[in-house]
């Protein structure tokens, strides 16, 4: 990655922003705007799983119930006259707060049973949502009290929604990025690795571990405000486990913990859900053998076939200008 | 007072089927520490393989024993053909893996069989006698004893078969035990097949008290893990007395508390268990703990 130094990546991270947000403002209209503003919210949740999961190895399908926790926390602030900026925080430390219990509950348990608390979680998050009438409005759901603006944008329709969500991506993509980088990134790749080394090498596996979940659990609290935002609605359909699984193939798909795969498989199955809840019943047959097929055949997932390509394109480039020559 | 043993009694009806749910899905665990997340839809499929059998004309206790053995001959397909290439990869891999197969489950029964809900006969009358003040049908006292005594050979098979040695050996150590001559594939294999058995046993048995939909699928396997998980994961006994206490405090919430959160009860219980004791009741095995 030399050609790319710090400065330059940060600068096409906006490169990239502006000129999607250009291109999707430009190409697309309807329902396929509508598409795009949700595989944006599901890409963002995605990443968030992707810190609990590609990078430090806790199998969960909660992601989707604690969007679920952000985007209720979201609609009570705001039905009590909280203002939007504050909500969304709130939402954030709300899903935030609930992945940090099951961070500490699943403590004592290796990383891949994680998924069975992490089930639990999930379905007691949905049985609540589903039946408390006063708080949540059972099944029927409530609607958002107030639709914010931005700049005289309105959030609530599908074109004020994507000129803000697309940059949110990127923001948030180039966050987990850095994060990746950091201190704390390295440690959880060495958690995830050997915890034993880890533990060796001084990492607090422990915290680590928390502030993992605590960190997921933040952005799908930030997603689940923003679907709420985009919808003006909230209802418990779209954060049960069906959602949870397909973060999790989200993440699974991108491979080997990686955000800009994260971002790209969140756009393609977001897409092909879409495409094929149309076909009901058989489109459900259809995505759970492309799971296992997935799973089987593509170990490396997009990330694979990013490296395997950026390989290709520096032998081809070394080629075209001679310097893998010898002399 | 009649109340209560009434709740106990039919707890311990439906605990002895989800007590099934959780031996099968602790012995996959045991032998090759994948969770089987498909565990129930197992079951709910051969509930409803045993529908087609009788709807073609079979005496319904054959049509049972032929679903059962199906849904063994399917589990150990999958086994085959969806989890034996995963066996090298992380541990996270297989267990994603099952999480497909069960929504594919899930909708091939759906595909097949419709989302509406069907009937399954039972093995036996649900018009109850009444003892002393409560009433017992012979369906579930038939659920139970056919629950114990199939508890009660499968813990003969893991204890002294040369097959159950295997399996516990795999368990412990799958490299060194097959320097013993086991062969780890067909001990896996065999995991799983009796696994699936197992669950098809559950399924036949449960299904026609809580109604036969793809749906019932996820919920019975939820209730077998938080069984497994509060009995101790690894532990095959446990898992028998986790099921049935589960059900019965299910129950219990379910009469005295409130009823549309009765079910929260399984969630909250594996929370604290998980936090306080992760072995559970009767776990030995280290194997789910970090050691850290």
């Amino acid at each position: 990655m030399s050609f790319l130094t710090p400065s330059r990546r940060f600068a096409a991270f906006v490169a990239g922003a502006a000129l999607l947000v250009v291109v999707v403002q430009l190409t697309l209209a309807g329902p396929d705007l509508l598409i795009v503003d949700e595989a944006c919210v599901y890409a963002i949740a995605a990443l968030g799983l992707n810190v609990i999961f590609g990078m430090t190895g806790l199998l969960s399908v909660a992601q989707a119930a604690l969007m679920g926790i952000g985007g209720y926390t979201l609609t009570l602030m705001v039905a009590r006259h909280v203002g939007m900026l504050p909500a969304l925080a709130l939402a954030c430390v709300a899903a935030a707060a609930v992945s940090a219990l099951t961070g500490v509950i699943g403590g004592r348990i290796r990383s891949h049973y994680f998924i069975l608390i992490s089930l639990a979680l999930a379905e007691g998050i949905i049985l609540v949502l589903v039946n408390d009438m006063q708080l949540t409005g059972g099944t029927n759901g409530v609607a958002l009290a107030a639709s914010p603006t931005v700049f005289g944008l309105a959030l609530g329709t599908p074109d004020g929604f994507a000129y803000v969500a697309v940059p949110l991506v990127f923001a948030i993509w180039y966050l987990t990025d850095c994060l990746r980088a950091s201190r704390f990134g390295i440690a959880l790749l060495a958690i995830s690795t050997d915890e034993y080394l880890a533990a060796v090498a001084g990492i607090a596996t422990n915290r680590y571990r928390v502030l993992a979940t605590v960190v997921g659990g933040a952005y799908a609290g930030f997603a689940g405000g923003l679907l709420t935002i985009a919808d003006s609605y909230i209802g418990p359909q779209n954060f049960g486990l069906d959602t949870g699984i397909l973060l999790l193939l989200i993440v699974v798909l991108a491979g080997a913990g990686s955000n800009a795969g994260t971002v790209v498989a969140a756009l393609i199955l977001t897409y092909l859900a879409h495409g094929l809840l149309t076909l009901t019943v058989v489109g459900e047959l259809i995505y759970g053998l492309a799971i296992v097929i997935l799973i089987i055949v593509a170990p490396d997932g997009l990330a694979g076939l990013g490296r395997l390509a950026r390989r290709g394109a520096r032998t081809a480039w070394l080629r075209l200008t001679a310097r893998g020559q010898p002399a | 007072m009649a109340i209560l043993i009434q709740t106990l009694i039919s707890g311990a009806a439906a605990g002895a089927v989800y007590a099934l749910i959780a031996l099968g899905f602790t012995l996959i665990y045991k032998t090759t520490r994948i969770i089987n997340l498909a565990q129930g839809d197992l079951a709910i499929l051969g509930a409803y393989i045993s529908l087609t059998f009788v709807r073609i004309g079979l005496p319904v206790p054959l049509a049972l024993l032929a679903g059962i053995i199906c849904t063994g001959i399917v589990t150990a397909l999958i086994e085959r053909v969806a989890l034996r290439p995963l066996y090298r990869r992380p541990l996270a891999i297989p267990i994603l893996c099952t999480i497909g197969i069960a929504v594919t489950l899930e909708s091939v029964m759906q595909v097949v069989w419709g989302s509406l809900p069907l009937a399954l006969p039972a093995m036996a009358s649900s018009t109850p006698w009444n003892i002393g003040g409560v009433a017992i049908t012979p369906e579930q006292v038939v659920i139970f004893a056919a629950a114990i005594v199939v508890a009660v050979i499968l813990l003969v098979l893991v204890d002294s078969t040369r097959l159950g040695r295997a399996m516990r050996g795999t368990a412990a150590d799958a490299e060194v035990v097959s320097l013993f001559g086991v062969n780890t594939d067909l001990t896996y294999l065999a995991s799983f097949a009796i696994g699936g058995l197992l669950a098809g046993i559950a399924g036949v048995l449960i299904v026609p008290t809580i109604g036969l939909l793809p749906s019932r699928g996820l919920d019975l396997s939820i209730f077998g893990f938080s069984a497994a998980v509060l009995g101790g994961l690894g532990s095959l006994p446990g898992a028998i007395l986790g099921g049935v206490l589960i059900a019965i405090l299910v129950n219990l919430m379910q009469v005295y508390v409130s009823p549309s959160y009765a079910s929260g009860v399984t969630y909250v219980l594996m929370g604290i268990v998980l936090l306080i004791r992760v072995r559970g009741i009767l776990g030995d095995d280290l194997e789910a703990v970090r050691q850290v």
